[in-house]
């Protein structure tokens, strides 16, 4: 049987409905404004808890410390994996896993950027079986150091994965395969060690991780960054060990200036640049979660196309755990004769999901072109305001992986008595119906949160593209609100969309 | 007509057409050299190519002279006329610009030679050494989102200028020393510094 967690409740729906209906209205007869930089405080300059926490950066130990524990955790998911139950909810390897790690992560990145990147166990073991040093630099480094192709240089490969992860997720199913799960863990580890023995720096983590380049592209909405405390003395600087390091530190491993930053996105939060500044100029900020998508962002092509990629893959998430999608696949697997496991109409259901975003975006993104008289080439255009893909994926992953988190971790603590899952049974009825009842936060709570972040996505969607749109303008001019509208309708489709699935009661996940 | 007078007048004809032949020779023999230059960039305060060419002994001793070690001796296979000569490697390292000149100094035929005041007009403080040009396909900051690697690497005040995030260099002011070239992260480098003998060079910027 399966059990159903019940979705937001209608009156949320129609609040949401008529902020977003306000907000668009307010936009159409608003001219886009210009852009001012907000204020960002340091961390070494906030009073009395400054200090220590900045040398808690500045020293290699306690992310190091940090390191050990993922690592450690992360072998156990991997025996657990390999010689534990097959039963999921008893293996500590799918519950950590899926429960806990994919369904939290993107929390991390809404408070802490791309924090998970600098404790990630799977560049840790790379780095620790290639280099052989705990943190200090290696010399020589033990790889071959070729530069990456020119052609790779981008994120596609790191989308391809994505969607590989995705398909290999939620269509062949290894969310319920310890086994699997312990493979897929596996392959990233020799993945990353593999390209970190052949390429320079960490090609891995900047090209073709699929979680780095989702969690980048997500921090460039975080509240924190790390930035020069004092640009003048970057600017000054001419030995650059933030990118070249120096002879303990590794150099960055994403090849980032640090003078000068102003995107998250390749940032990896390894804290090597606090390390190896002569003049530790280099301090986490606080800073408005919105800067960088007002201001600082300038997307490419590939990082374009891989925020829509979000956005379609996100939604795609959702739809997958509608208690109608099995009927869907169904209808859909007579149509073209699959059966099995239907994994024909799974992909072809995932294509489809990629290709409609991806057309819708584009259609209404040449209105919008068209409508503003932008000189612009289409190309730029499409990749400036493909932002307004972010904050909508962001809120959505947000809102649906609370629903996961809430109801899904109240028995977390179970699977580490028996990481393994030895004799252990599956879940009887009682249990389960149990564990349906149980939750986090109080359930009315858990609908308030899902509202506001839906509300602060569109909000600063439609934000984006008026700030966005102004920047573009040959002379920055503004931009009348009406020219904009096809933009805000993307943001009032998606929104739309991504609450009606919140709506639906939506299959549980032991 | 007097004896005289014609062979005065065929003597001014021999001279003149010596003149004229040998005027053309040097003409050639200059285009000849400066076209060659162009494969190369010669140390600061260098002579024209041609007349660099007749003074330059190839002892090496600006070779040796260069602290930074970005001097270095032109290879045989460019031809016995140039083989032994200095140039400087702008595409690696970058010219220091030193204070004092070690290579001009040390250069005893004085091939390199700091110009020195004539009258009112002071020397120049800088010598053209090459002409720097960022390529924005390739730049960082160009393409974003930023970079700023070359923000101080260079020497001369105004020569390196930014738009906003956008670096620029202003042609008037540059000396073509390559430091920015050298500070350069991008691969292949985004600053492209090539000889003032270049084709495009010759209708713009030398005199």
């Amino acid at each position: 049987m399966t059990m159903t967690h019940p979705g937001l409740p209608a009156s949320w729906g129609w609040l949401i409905l008529a902020f977003m209906g306000l907000v668009s209205l307010w936009g159409l007869f608003r001219p886009s404004p210009a852009t001012a930089a907000t204020p960002a405080l340091s961390l070494p300059r906030l009073p009395l808890l400054g200090r220590p926490l900045h040398r808690l950066t500045t020293s290699p130990w306690p992310l190091l410390t940090l390191k050990l524990a993922m690592v450690l955790l992360f072998l156990t998911i991997i025996a657990a994996g390999l010689f534990g139950t097959p039963i999921p909810e008893r293996n500590i390897a799918t519950v950590l896993t899926w429960n806990l790690w994919w369904a939290g992560l993107v929390f991390s990145v809404f408070f802490l950027g791309t924090a998970w990147c600098a404790i990630c166990p799977w560049d840790t073991l790379a780095q620790w079986l290639v280099r052989r040093r705990l943190w200090r630099r290696a010399e020589p480094d033990n790889s071959l150091n070729l530069r990456v192709p020119r052609r790779l240089r981008t994120i596609w490969p790191a989308l391809l994965m994505f969607i590989a992860l995705t398909w290999l997720e939620l269509g062949l199913g290894i969310t319920v395969s310890p086994y699997a799960t312990a493979l897929i863990a596996l392959l990233m580890v020799v993945l990353a060690t593999v390209s970190l023995a052949i390429f320079e720096r960490k090609a891995f983590c900047r090209y073709f991780c699929p979680v780095g380049r989702t969690v980048g592209c997500y921090s460039q909405l975080a509240p924190v960054e790390l930035r020069p405390i004092d640009a003048d003395v970057c600017a000054r600087c001419k030995t650059l060990d933030c990118y070249h390091g120096n002879e303990t530190v590794e150099p960055c491993p994403t090849w980032l200036v640090m003078g000068r930053l102003t995107q998250n996105s390749y940032c990896t939060s390894c804290g090597n640049c606090t390390r190896s500044c002569p003049h530790t100029n280099i301090a986490w900020r606080l800073r408005t979660p919105s800067e960088e998508a007002l201001r600082g962002g300038r997307p490419h092509w590939d990082e374009a196309w891989f925020m829509i990629g979000l956005l379609a893959l996100t939604g795609f998430h959702g739809i997958t755990m509608m208690p109608f999608w099995e009927d869907w696949m169904s209808g859909l697997a007579r149509l073209i004769g699959d059966s099995g496991r239907l994994l024909a109409s799974f992909t072809l259901g995932l294509a489809a999901c990629l290709a409609l975003v991806a057309a819708v975006y584009t259609l209404l993104a040449r209105l919008t072109h068209r409508l503003m008289g932008s000189e612009l080439p289409f190309r730029r255009f499409f990749s400036a305001q493909a932002f307004v893909a972010l904050p909508l994926a962001f809120a959505y992953h947000l809102a649906h992986n609370l629903n996961h988190l809430v109801r899904e971790t109240t028995r977390l603590g179970d699977v580490f008595m028996n990481p393994l899952g030895i004799d252990a049974q599956p879940l009887s009825m009682m249990e389960k119906h149990m564990r349906h009842m149980e939750m986090l936060i109080p359930q009315d709570t858990l609908f308030a949160i899902q509202a506001a972040l839906m509300m602060f996505g569109f909000w600063l969607a439609v934000q984006i593209t008026r700030h966005r749109s102004r920047r573009l303008m040959p002379d920055g001019a503004p931009v009348a609100g009406w020219r904009l509208a096809p933009l805000f309708a993307f943001a009032v489709l998606m929104t739309g969309f991504h609450l009606w699935l919140l709506m639906q009661p939506m299959v549980m996940r032991m | 007509m007097p004896d005289s007078d014609f062979s005065n007048a065929r003597r001014a004809f021999f001279r003149r057409a010596a003149h004229k032949t040998g005027e053309a020779i040097v003409r050639q023999a200059d285009a000849h050299a400066a076209g060659r230059a162009a494969h190369w960039i010669r140390p600061p305060w260098a002579l024209d190519e041609l007349e660099f060419l007749l003074a330059c002994t190839r002892c090496g001793a600006c070779v040796e002279a260069c602290p930074h070690g970005v001097i270095f001796a032109l290879p045989a296979r460019l031809g016995a006329q140039v083989a032994g000569t200095p140039a400087l490697d702008l595409l690696h390292h970058g010219c220091h610009l030193c204070e004092d000149w070690p290579c001009a100094e040390s250069c005893e035929p004085a091939a390199l030679a700091r110009p020195v005041s004539e009258g009112a007009a002071p020397p120049p403080r800088l010598p053209r050494l090459a002409r720097a040009a960022i390529d924005t396909t390739a730049c960082l900051a160009w393409q974003g989102p930023e970079c700023g690697a070359c923000a101080a690497s260079c020497p001369v005040e105004g020569a390196l200028c930014w738009d906003g995030e956008k670096p620029r260099i202003d042609m008037d002011r540059c000396c073509g020393c390559g430091l920015c070239r050298e500070a350069c992260i991008v691969d292949p480098r985004a600053v492209r510094v090539g000889s003032l003998y270049r084709r495009e060079a010759a209708a713009g910027e030398r005199e």
